[in-house]
């Protein structure tokens, strides 16, 4: 049996986070003694964790690991916070899954610092919450209401367009046994929201910001890496989400004006957050925060960027810079 | 009207369940580095031309821009 060295960070993900392994090639590299592992690995283990003593041991094959609290600086933390969804799992594998969520949430006692500690992933993931701390920083918001009542849509409708942004309080995602279904931010017209159902969920519904680009700010730290959205083509934004016209978009770094980058740091301490993935949009000299995801991947960045976002993370997980 | 008929669940569209994300043959997860490397010289997939260019999205699956880790 390896007993291997006692690793000082533990990082929590799934073994197809990508992310993640650009964060770990930058740890290894940096001779940092790390332990990840994967929620979805979990059945090939073989876990103990001694509440009398807090420590945990995992064992694969020849290989044995003891995690002391004590000795465990950083854990970054890519798992989810909660489960959506999963309906395709029969009920067995569904406790299972369940139950293995509760054990990584046990894993809090693990780690003096987190990127990001799950309570606060938690809380900065539920976008009331985090448009409040939003506005609470500095940030401008579009005109905005969160709930089923259809009157807030005489308030909100563009003078100039008459439409409206609808988007979910939570994710719009489902999985059962045969599909996959998601739902993007839509921009349509306020009579074709006017004539839906509103009662049977709460939802955001926002003025539509027309002419916007969108920009997407990676928050490590005190540093923020910021790119401009736009159509390839053109150079111009992209109407409504740009997430369904990726064949299409470029991505070129930009730098913030200093008042929004103060937002954007207000708004990560004010979250309890290391990391983030803000998205804004800017219309002349105006930038309105949409969201932001405390888990928002980033190696789609890289490529065309060069920024050092994954050996930023590994140097804070180090400890080089706190 | 029912759930059906709601603003945001019209919106949503389908897709079918997608395949696992696709490992470049050659290359193994390892426990020990915790991460996907080369089965014959350990070196990181993240650091050869055999990956990908990443996606916005977890795991390739199409949820959008992230998969808020599921």
């Amino acid at each position: 049996m390896n007993v291997a060295a006692q690793p000082n960070v533990l990082v929590i993900s799934n073994r197809f986070d990508f992310s993640t392994d650009y964060v770990c090639a930058q740890l290894k590299l940096k001779s940092v003694r790390y332990l990840r592992l994967n929620t979805d690995q979990f059945t090939e283990l073989a876990i103990s964790y001694d509440p009398n003593r807090g420590v945990l041991s995992v064992r694969k094959d020849a290989f044995q690991f003891y995690l002391n609290p004590n000795d465990i600086d950083a854990v970054f933390f890519r798992a989810a916070t909660y489960l959506r969804g999963d309906k395709g799992l029969d009920p067995h594998n569904a406790l299972s899954k369940q139950h293995w969520q509760s054990f990584v949430i046990g894993l809090m006692s693990f780690g003096r610092r987190w990127i990001n500690h799950p309570t606060n992933v938690y809380m900065a993931e539920n976008k009331m919450n985090q448009l409040r701390h939003a506005a609470q920083s500095g940030f401008k918001l579009p005109e905005t209401f969160v709930g089923n009542d259809p009157r807030v849509l005489g308030d909100l409708t563009s003078a100039t367009s008459g439409r409206v942004a609808t988007k979910g309080l939570d994710t719009l995602f489902y999985r059962t046994k045969e599909e996959i279904g998601f739902g993007y931010t839509e921009v349509q017209d306020a009579s074709e929201v006017a004539s839906s159902s509103w009662a049977e969920l709460p939802f955001i519904v926002q003025e539509a910001l027309e002419d916007k680009i969108d920009i997407r700010a990676t928050i490590v730290g005190d540093q923020i890496f910021a790119v401009k959205i736009v159509d390839k083509a053109t150079g111009t934004g992209i109407d409504g989400d740009w997430r369904r016209e990726k064949e299409r978009v470029s991505y070129q770094p930009t730098q913030l004006p200093a008042n929004v980058k103060t937002h954007c740091l207000a708004l990560m301490k004010s979250l309890g957050l290391f990391y983030g993935a803000i998205d804004l949009a800017s219309i002349g000299e105006d930038y309105y925060f949409l969201e932001i995801n405390p888990t928002g991947e980033w190696g789609w960045l890289m490529n065309c960027t060069e920024f050092p976002i994954s050996e930023t993370i590994a140097n804070w997980l180090k400890g080089d810079k706190d | 009207m029912s759930v059906s008929d709601h603003v945001v669940i019209k919106q949503i569209i389908t897709f079918p369940i997608p395949a696992s994300p696709m490992i470049p043959g050659g290359f193994t997860y390892s426990f020990v580095d915790g991460m996907w490397v080369d089965s014959e010289t350990n070196q990181p997939l993240v650091q050869t031309a055999h990956m990908r260019d990443p996606e916005s999205k977890k795991n390739d699956v199409e949820t959008g821009e992230d998969q808020k880790g599921e």
